[in-house]
């Protein structure tokens, strides 16, 4: 696996330790927006770049021996991923857990700890939800509602989740003024509970008949409170449609017919290149960077997400769309289309699909989700240049605009 | 050293599902996750804490037909590869 810190830009990477936790990379936001603030996404805690080799998928028989299928170091293809979230006793390398961001990270807040921020509350819907928030102060609320307005419940329907929005003190955090570079959260799991932190937050889902969750923030409503708040709310959704047989994953989707293509792979594959090229095009996307597909009682679907990445935001289409292929995308020097395996397509879209993926707990979960969606749809391995007109590509899946 | 006596244990961080004969593995400590062949996915399977890989190899000898010499030497080499990956560990030596 290579140094992580060679990821980022070497001359402006912040010094990083011994902890690979951290890991600083270039940020693939516009220019304009990378001083906004840190952002700790799941984007750049994956990839699924092949290490070893190409993939050798032997044909049965006894030939896989003759031809040393073994022995001579077909029969795996490793595939890197995150290094997020490991999920050791320790944490890893003799540290303990959470220690990136807490100063004291053996006091991680228990559940019901830390007075609530305020009485206000925010129920979203979207893939999985309604998604119901509570114990917002109200700058807090103002600040989720302008960034999650467009997705605001009014239904009264039931939540499948609630979240209590609780204090911890700012002092509780290190200081990382890492602006506009991107981090790696921290995750810890067990069977009932998933606990994790990040820049000024720390939040714990629990699991039952429904989602329980908690966000501390020491933060109201300003500064890095929405990023916290939108990195707690990814985690929630993975979870919860991973709870509904479905899967969170990384990836670009565009609605062609009334269909939704996903493209997938981890960051600087290509996804933000070719939805912009789909946009430019007049074909809608719903997300560059994150996507929920999902079972339905027909078809399998795909949703857009309110953290629709560069591209995507408010507009596009908010209906779930029939999934009509999932794709594998690699930067090369010509447009092709090749089978993918559904061995090597399930461990590509695994490594795409955070948190669970770094979960021992329920991976195994993510693994069932992800096979039998995966069986539903076409998928293979598409190379493009980035000049590729996305029609041309449209044209070699088969859809018609 | 990993030989014919030796037995294996599968890491408990590792997570695999079978799809279509081949068989996909996840290691949460490593931060990986692996696509084995057929053969690959039949040994995985074996390794299960108490087999040796002498036995593996018989086993896989008689599933797919080819010499025991050539099946412990396949073993043998793909066994220390899962172990170099971490999706395996040496837990002792049989007899």
């Amino acid at each position: 696996m290579r140094d992580r810190r060679t990821a980022g830009n070497a001359a402006t990477a912040p010094p990083l330790g011994a902890k690979r936790h951290l890991r600083a990379h270039r940020p693939s936001r516009p220019p304009s927006q990378r001083n906004a603030g840190p952002v700790a996404r799941d984007r750049n805690a994956v990839g699924a770049a092949g290490i070893n080799s190409a993939p050798a998928l032997l044909p049965r028989g006894a030939s896989h021996l003759a031809a040393g299928g073994l022995s001579q170091g077909k029969g795996a293809v490793v595939h890197a991923r995150s290094r997020h979230g490991l999920l050791l006793p320790d944490g890893g390398e003799g540290r303990a857990f959470f220690s990136t961001f807490l100063v004291e990270p053996r006091r991680f807040p228990r559940p019901g700890q830390g007075r609530r921020w305020g009485g206000e509350e925010l129920s979203l819907q979207f893939a999985g939800g309604p998604y119901r928030f509570v114990g917002l102060e109200m700058a807090q609320r103002a600040a989720a509602t302008a960034r999650f307005g467009g997705y605001t419940d009014d239904t009264g329907a039931a939540p499948a989740a609630i979240t209590t929005v609780r204090r911890i003190g700012a002092a509780a955090f290190r200081p990382l003024p890492l602006p506009g570079w991107v981090y790696t959260l921290e995750l810890q799991a067990d069977p009932k509970a998933v606990r994790f932190a990040g820049l000024s937050f720390v939040g714990t889902l629990r699991f039952g008949r429904r989602i329980r969750g908690t966000f501390w923030t020491s933060l109201a409503g300003t500064g890095l409170f929405l990023e916290g708040f939108e990195n707690y709310f990814r985690i929630l959704a993975a979870y919860r449609l991973a709870e509904l047989g479905g899967v969170l994953l990384h990836s670009a989707a565009v609605m062609v017919d009334g269909r939704a293509y996903v493209f997938f792979g981890p960051s600087g594959s290509g996804k933000t290149t070719l939805a912009q090229k789909a946009r430019q095009e007049g074909f809608p996307v719903l997300s560059d960077d994150m996507n929920a597909i999902a079972p339905a009682r027909g078809p399998v679907v795909v949703e857009k997400l309110p953290f629709a990445g560069e591209l995507g935001g408010e507009s596009g289409p908010r209906q779930a769309l029939q999934l009509a292929g999932v794709y594998r995308l690699v930067k090369g020097s010509a447009l092709a289309l090749r089978p993918l395996g559904r061995a090597e397509a399930l461990a590509r879209a695994a490594a795409c699909a955070p948190y669970l993926n770094a979960d021992p707990y329920r991976s195994s979960q993510l693994l069932a989700n992800l096979s039998r969606l995966l069986e539903e749809v076409p998928s293979g391995v598409l190379t493009t240049r980035r000049e590729t007109p996305f029609g041309r590509i449209a044209a070699l899946l088969g859809a018609t605009p | 050293m990993i030989g014919p006596a030796t037995i294996l244990g599968l890491c408990r961080d590792v997570r695999f599902r079978s799809v279509g004969g081949e068989m996909v593995l996840l290691s949460q400590q490593r931060g990986e996750i692996l696509v084995v062949n057929e053969v690959g996915a039949h040994v995985v399977r074996a390794v299960d804490g108490r087999t040796p890989l002498a036995a593996v190899a018989e086993r896989i000898a008689a599933e797919y037909q080819v010499s025991a010499e050539r099946a412990l030497a396949d073993a043998l080499k793909f066994a220390g590869q899962l172990v170099e990956v971490g999706i395996a560990e040496v837990l002792g030596e049989a007899g």
